[in-house]
């Protein structure tokens, strides 16, 4: 118990990162991402092969109706079967964004 | 409201609660499939959510959302390959459709490319995005849930985050009690005796072995493919590929030991040493097994890999400072009393001098060779410091030379890195000392220009002892011998190696090499110590206990100085050389001052900034240009630029690395022009201090490199710190940072910098930004000195212009 009272003393108060330390995290944050490219055997068809689910009727006319979110299904496998999931992302990310400005061009096509 | 955070934190939380705050909301949370503990993706005191910040401090990649998540309980992975490092896994949209996919960033997502009619590849955006998790995947806390949990500061996330490394359970409460994370005591300048000397780096030592450990050994293996080959001694040696060694998680020298296992039909693992290990020409690793029998040879898949991990190197350490604290004949009193850093009268070695002070075919010497030379032979101690390009082997070979002829005994000589090590000595037996070098058993197979050298080779060769002679042959055609005959033949190679040790005028070995038992019978009163600046103490300190009297420590303290992994180490100070702590207790070392490796353009900047102004050029500015090779210098007769580069560096966050495009894309057509002007691939050199750009450059030049591939793989590109001690004949640099708020990072260290201005020998570009580089003032300084010399320039490299910018103030004055 005397540990939570301490801490609840020392409130929120925002501490100062040290730049040197951020720096240190960014640089270790940049190797996370550095993932061997050749390493991996990729077989190149695969992905050109990989077309659209077909899609459920009531799925594409269900919409929450909330304004602030759009429906997206994500594709995912399992084993070698596919699956699909609904998701729910805010309009304002740039996924919502750019899939409007797509399909508004598609219309003016 | 304060008795409702105190009931959460008192009642048992959930399983799936951050380990750090507790918030256990399953919306918010994810767990880390390495460790298998929770973390939410708020931010909290820490600049990325909670889960990534834990994630990049353990450099654990791989993660399972909650049961709850809008994905279900799921690992994501990329749909195409099967990565799972979220720091490389984003979303890519179908062209016409609501419908996304998960991919990883390299090389998945940039496959795909402009071929593909139904996904857009352009749009591919990040599963972590400004070091969080995508807020619609997995929730941020709200602002009171945020508040009712456990304030946990940024400084206990560090300690609980260093406590998880040695116990995997140990709890916030844990950091409160004693003993736990405590930090070592510094390093001090004097020392009152040799048992506080030991007292203070007997600890360090052992945290940094204690973390080699952990890290050596948590580093394991998967799903490598073998192939299997007989070596020259007849012995199993298997080849594969380890990406972890490519991704530098894992750093693997040649001699270093790993246990190959397979985990089939049958059960069989078997422990081998590194023979060789992935360079330009091939990534495989080569491994020669201990043992043969019952090696798996039919099989090439499903097998491990695991790191032995040795103590040897920290034994060594540990044993030459106890014998420095017990063993009154380890040292001389004066050396014992300089090297605590105690007050002494100047003592000169009696001793006749040499007439002529250059050695038999080696170059002759400068006059600050010259005086280096000299001044060393009459004293117990000495420091020389040489700058780069300056001739330091050949005046520490033939300083030597002439120990070795004025003294009784035989002289040791040493370095920290085998590489150096093997330089030296072969300098040295060009003076026709009897020259023996030891390497470490597991070495004994690895070329080098000097295994004629080498004590085994001299035993294999030597006429002395025909039954060892007979048994040598007997073991290469057989690959083993009946025990009897092995007995005897140990027996007869330890007498043969003795031999040749008490007839050799110089041993030469690396510093922990010194500690070979083959050397424990000997004493060296004479002793060099070469790359001594890269050293950490108690390395330097192993040759040094053997007998000294007289010792030499040759390095350049303005280069970059050991590595140390294990922060509390290096922050107690044990990256401080001995080198450098006898320079800072007033023993001015003596300067080699004439450089023979750069075009006087290049050693200007670095003379002034790092040596005094002192470095006088040994090569003129003819002897350093090359009128055939047709490059666009700005200025024709001084072959060096800055390339200003507004390219914005990527912050990782972004899924992709530290890297710039602009500057690798600069770098490739700097590159594909020196091939235009006849220059070959091995006389250029790429330096960027990260590695994000390194691998970044490598596979950029491989796409798009305007000439053939096999030129750009061909062009070494390497970290600052792989380059010292080397040169190339054109060096680019690309600096890489470029952003407006945080700092240049590596680059900020002037050791660094000054290894990284002195590899070429005729021309030198850097990229970089010089409105963000110019807020650091060394790098105000440098910037500076290019526009003077009107060589910062801008614009295509076949139109380079006169950059106008401005550069910032520095942020703090330079001192
Ligand atoms: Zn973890
Ligand atoms: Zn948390
Ligand atoms: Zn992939």
């Amino acid at each position: 118990d005397d540990v939570v009272l301490r801490e609840s003393e020392r409130g929120r108060e925002k501490e100062e990162i040290p730049p040197e330390e951020e720096d240190e995290f960014n640089r270790e944050l940049a190797k996370m991402a550095t993932d061997n490219s050749e390493a991996k055997k990729v077989d190149k068809r695969a992905l050109f092969d990989l077309s659209l689910p077909a899609k459920k009727k009531t799925e594409e006319e269900g919409g929450s109706g909330d304004p602030s979110q759009m429906k997206f299904t994500v594709l995912t496998k399992k084993g070698a079967k596919q699956q699909t999931r609904t998701v729910e992302v805010p309009s304002e990310s740039p996924l919502a964004v750019n899939s409007r400005t797509n399909a508004l061009q598609d219309q003016h096509e | 409201d304060d008795d409702l955070v105190l009931d959460d934190l008192k009642g048992d939380l959930p399983e799936h609660a951050c380990s750090y705050c507790g918030i256990h909301n399953p919306a918010c949370v994810v767990k880390c499939q390495t460790c298998l503990k929770w973390f939410c993706n708020a931010r909290g005191s820490t600049s990325g959510s909670h889960i990534v910040n834990h994630l990049v401090r353990s450099k654990h990649k791989q993660v399972v959302l909650h049961q709850e998540s809008p994905l279900g309980e799921t690992q994501p992975e990329c749909y195409n390959c099967g990565s799972k490092n979220v720091f490389i896994l984003g979303f890519i949209p179908a062209k016409s459709d609501t419908v996304v996919v998960l991919l990883c960033r390299q090389p998945c997502a940039a496959m795909t490319g402009t071929r593909d009619i139904v996904w857009d590849t352009s749009q591919w955006s990040p599963l972590i995005q400004d070091r969080s998790f995508l807020t619609w995947l997995v929730k941020v806390p709200s602002e009171s849930e945020q508040l009712r949990a456990r304030q946990i500061s940024y400084h206990q996330i560090n300690r609980l985050e260093d406590l998880w490394k040695e116990n995997k359970s140990a709890t916030l409460q844990d950091l409160d009690r004693p003993g736990v994370d405590e930090e070592p005591q510094p390093i001090l300048l004097r020392y009152e005796d040799a048992y506080q000397y030991q007292n203070i780096f007997g600890p360090l030592v052992k945290i940094e072995a204690d973390y080699d450990k952990r890290l050596k050994e948590s580093q394991s293996q998967p799903d490598l493919v073998v192939r299997w080959d007989i070596g020259l001694n007849q012995k199993r040696v298997a080849w594969f590929a380890m990406p972890k060694l490519e991704s530098g998680e894992v750093k693997l020298a040649v001699g270093d030991e790993l246990r190959l296992s397979y985990r089939g039909d049958r059960q069989w693992s078997g422990i081998g040493h590194v023979v060789k290990i992935p360079n330009n020409v091939s990534d495989e690793i080569a491994l020669e097994l201990r043992r043969q029998d019952a090696v798996p040879i039919d099989m090439t898949h499903g097998f491990e890999a695991d790191f032995v991990w040795k103590s040897t190197s920290y034994d060594r350490m540990q044993l030459a400072m106890k014998t420095f604290a017990v063993d009154e004949q380890s040292v001389s009193g004066y050396i014992y009393h300089k090297l605590l850093g105690h007050e002494l009268e100047p003592q000169v070695v009696r001793t006749q001098m040499p007439k002529k002070f250059s050695a038999p075919f080696l170059p002759e010497l400068n006059h600050s060779q010259m005086y280096a030379v000299k001044s060393v032979l009459q004293k117990p101690l000495s420091l020389i410091q040489g700058p780069p390009g300056t001739g330091k082997t050949v005046t520490s070979a033939s300083i030597v030379y002439h120990l070795s002829k004025m003294n009784p005994g035989q002289v040791l000589v040493c370095a920290p890195s085998n590489v150096a090590v093997d330089q030296l000595c072969e300098k040295i037996h060009l003076t026709g000392l009897k020259t023996v070098r030891l390497t470490a058993k597991s070495r004994e197979t690895v070329e080098s220009p000097i295994t004629f050298l080498t004590l085994h080779e001299q035993v294999t060769n030597s006429t002395h002892h025909i039954e060892l002679q007979k048994l040598i042959l007997l073991k290469n055609e057989q690959g083993e011998l009946s025990s009897s005959d092995e007995r005897k033949f140990k027996t007869l190679t330890r007498a043969c190696e003795k031999e040749i040790l008490n007839a050799a005028d110089v041993i030469c070995c690396t510093c922990v090499g010194a500690g070979d038992p083959r050397l424990s019978k000997l004493k060296f009163r004479t002793v060099l110590v070469d790359e001594a600046t890269q050293a950490a103490e108690p390395e330097c300190t192993i040759p040094l206990i053997m007998g000294c009297k007289q010792a030499v420590l040759v390095g350049d303290h303005q280069q970059l100085g050991p590595v140390i992994m294990n922060k509390k180490a290096a922050r107690a100070g044990l990256t401080q050389s001995l080198f450098e702590r006898l320079v800072m207790l007033g023993n001015r070392p003596i300067r080699l001052q004439v450089q023979y490796r750069m075009h006087p353009c290049l050693s200007e900047f670095p003379s002034n900034m790092f040596y005094e102004g002192t470095l006088q050029n040994g090569v003129t500015a003819p002897e350093r240009l090359r009128k055939n090779v047709d490059f666009p210098w700005p200025i024709p007769d001084t072959p060096m630029f800055f390339y200003q580069n507004l390219g914005q560096e990527e912050i990782s966050s972004s899924g992709t690395s530290f890297l710039n495009r602009t500057e690798a894309s600069n770098c490739e057509k700097i590159v594909t022009k020196f091939f235009k002007a006849g220059v070959v691939p091995a006389q250029i050199g790429i330096v960027t201090p990260y590695e994000g750009q390194r691998s970044y450059i490598v596979n950029y030049m491989q796409f798009n490199g305007a000439l053939k591939k096999e030129l750009y793989n061909q062009v070494e590109v390497a970290s600052v710190d792989a380059f010292q001690g080397r040169e190339k004949d054109y060096i680019i640099l690309s600096c890489v940072r470029s952003n407006e708020h945080q700092g240049i990072g590596f680059l900020s260290d002037p050791r660094r910098l000054n290894v990284a201005m002195t590899r070429a020998k005729f021309g030198s570009v850097i990229l970089g930004n010089p409105k963000i580089l110019s807020k650091h003032p060394l790098w105000h300084h440098l910037l500076t000195h290019f526009k003077e010399k009107k060589t910062l320039v801008e614009g295509p490299l076949n139109n380079l212009q006169e950059s106008m910018i401005r550069f910032n103030k520095p942020r703090q004055p330079l001192n």
